[in-house]
């Protein structure tokens, strides 16, 4: 294809002209692209059908514990009991897992937003790296909810001190996440960009944003799998109605299946969020890799 | 775009020169010399390679040339006019071809243009018929993870010559290629350069690659950098790597070459 004068002779049949020689894909990267969909068809058997084989097999566990009298079901409800208690106790669970979902969606909003904009402002910015970062590690020591006593007693009985805890959760990852993906841009493309003229704003729209995003959703699948046992255990302390107080009040009146049908639906509203970020994260970031993708 | 001439006319591109460049980080004691008393001149359309130690300060010298740093004293001219501020005839490329993992081949390509300000419409208006010029016909729309490595560089390579920047600083654009790979590209590059004679300045650490390329090779000293020797590189073009390996003057010119980046005496001047 190359000639002696360095330039290009009529393009070969198998070669398109000024392509040296790994410009179209070949039949192997054809025949690597399908091996790489029969093996991701694989992995989704693998991802979704032996956590399910092992879940099966736990709440067999339970049944043969429960149901054989090998534990007193005063502790340990059978999984039908438990079943029942979600069916028959239908409104009275919605009740409270509405307001806990109230406060779970205002703490994820602020706290998302706040670490967002708390990040990006250190992340950005040397000086108040310097002087925010150790802090904000350090800030983590701090036993947030076994604060939230004093919270109830600064905020009321009310959700606003759910919120606050929610958001305190939430606000962590958001901004660690956030700040490493400002610093994982590369150098170069900076560099590119302002010897060009590009302004610190298209760099940052263009650049900067797009690079941090698979950062970020890392720090809000953490998150997000925090939020909802953050706010039962903020409801612990002194709550009227959520989740966390139906299972307060479940426990002493030794009701112990509405206690297990209370887990039951907190666990079903963190997988739930933790799906809901994964969806979007697909959504908004389909070209990173994910290291949890099996 | 891709065989626009740079452009003409009263601002146009004719020759860039380093005056007694300086550059140092950091102030006192900790200051790093990095660049000092640099000389060098590059008349429009020269290929000029750039050989030196590595950290000896040659990226340095690209960010004085682009206008990212800054010589304090010694200039920059420009056509014999001294620059200040950025230097609008530089488009960089880099050895990591920091390509942006979320952008298409066509929406890399442009990249480069939509920092210059173009609109996303104009940035790509006739990329898309050039990428055949670069090898990466039927890629326009994939994503930089689908490609070779050497597809990649082309990529990034279309994308500062897309700039129409008429100065190319290339900072070890072949330098993570593998040895056949970046034949291939050296070959590729010639060639393109050979359509318009874009002024080239390239840096890389080897020698074999400096003189298949260049029209004159410039050897750094170990840092801070300034130029031992400027070699004019006598061989016809074009160029080819597999013959050039036989050829005496070839030989010669490297015997040359290799003997000035082991000079020991030049090794101990790093400080
Ligand atoms: N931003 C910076 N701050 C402080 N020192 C720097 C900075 N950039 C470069 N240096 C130092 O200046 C010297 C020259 O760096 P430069 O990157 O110009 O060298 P180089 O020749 O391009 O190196 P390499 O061969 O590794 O690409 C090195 O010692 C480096 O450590
Ligand atoms: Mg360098």
């Amino acid at each position: 294809m190359i000639t002696a004068d360095g330039l290009q002779t009529a393009p070969a049949p198998t070669a398109a002209p000024g392509e040296p020689r790994d410009g179209a894909p070949t039949e192997a990267e054809r025949r690597a692209a399908l091996r790489r969909r029969s093996r991701r068809r694989k992995a989704t058997a693998t991802r979704y059908g032996l956590p399910a084989l092992v879940l099966l097999a736990l709440l067999g566990l339970w049944a043969l514990l429960s149901v054989g009298g090998i534990v007193s079901d005063l502790v340990l409800p059978t999984p039908f009991e438990v079943a029942k208690s979600l069916v028959d106790d239908r409104a009275v669970y919605w009740m409270n897992a509405r307001v806990t979902l109230l406060e779970i969606a205002l703490g994820a909003a602020i706290g998302v937003s706040l670490g967002l904009l708390f990040g990006v402002m250190v992340g950005l910015n040397r000086g108040l790296r310097a002087a925010l970062y150790p802090l904000l590690v350090g800030s983590q020591s701090l036993p947030v909810l076994a604060l939230a006593p004093i919270l109830v007693l600064w905020l009321g009985f009310g959700i606003a001190p759910k919120v606050v805890i929610v958001v305190q959760i939430i606000f962590f990852p958001v901004t660690v996440a956030t700040i490493q993906g400002l610093g994982a841009v590369s150098a170069e493309v900076l560099v590119f960009g302002r010897s060009l003229g590009a302004s610190a704003w298209t760099l940052f729209w263009k650049v900067r944003v797009p690079a941090m995003m698979p950062h970020v959703f890392g720090g809000l699948k953490i998150a997000s799998s925090y939020a909802a046992v953050a706010a039962v255990i903020a409801e612990y302390t002194g709550a009227e109605k959520g989740l966390g107080a139906l299972m307060t009040r479940a426990n002493s009146d030794y009701n112990i299946p509405v206690v297990f049908g209370s887990v039951v639906i907190v666990t079903v509203i963190g997988l739930g969020l933790f799906l809901l970020v994964s969806l979007l994260e697909r959504r908004v970031t389909p070209w990173a890799r994910r290291a949890d993708e099996i | 775009m891709t065989n626009a001439a740079p452009t003409t006319g009263e601002g146009a591109f004719r020759s860039l020169t380093f005056e007694g460049l300086r550059h140092a980080y950091g102030e006192g004691e900790d200051a790093v010399q990095a660049v000092r008393d640099l000389d060098l001149h590059l008349e429009a359309g020269e290929f000029v390679t750039v050989l030196g130690p590595s950290g000896c300060g040659k990226s340095t010298l690209f960010n004085l040339a682009s206008g990212l740093a800054e010589s304090t004293p010694g200039q920059v001219l420009i056509n014999g006019e001294p620059i200040a501020g950025m230097n609008p005839h530089t488009a960089y490329m880099f050895q990591h071809d920091a390509l942006l993992e979320w952008r298409t081949v066509l929406d890399n390509v442009a990249l480069g243009r939509e920092f210059l300000g173009m609109s996303k419409k104009e940035a790509r208006a006739d990329l898309r018929d050039s990428l055949a010029d670069f090898g990466l016909e039927g890629f326009a729309d994939r994503h930089p993870a689908e490609l070779s490595g050497g597809m990649r560089q082309r990529v990034a390579l279309m994308r500062t010559y897309a700039t129409d920047r008429p100065l190319l600083l290339l900072d070890e654009p072949f330098g993570a290629l593998d040895a056949m790979t970046r034949v291939r590209m050296q070959e590729f590059l010639l060639r393109k350069w050979d359509q318009d004679h874009r002024t080239v300045l390239f840096i890389t650490h080897d020698v074999d690659e400096a003189i298949l390329l260049g029209d004159r090779l410039v050897v750094l000293s170990h840092r801070p950098a300034t130029v031992r020797e400027e070699i004019k590189v006598d061989l016809p073009r074009p160029r080819r790597a597999d013959q050039l390996a036989s050829d005496p003057r070839y030989v010669e010119l490297r015997a040359h070459v290799m003997s000035l980046l082991h000079d020991p005496v030049e090794q101990g001047v790093s400080a």
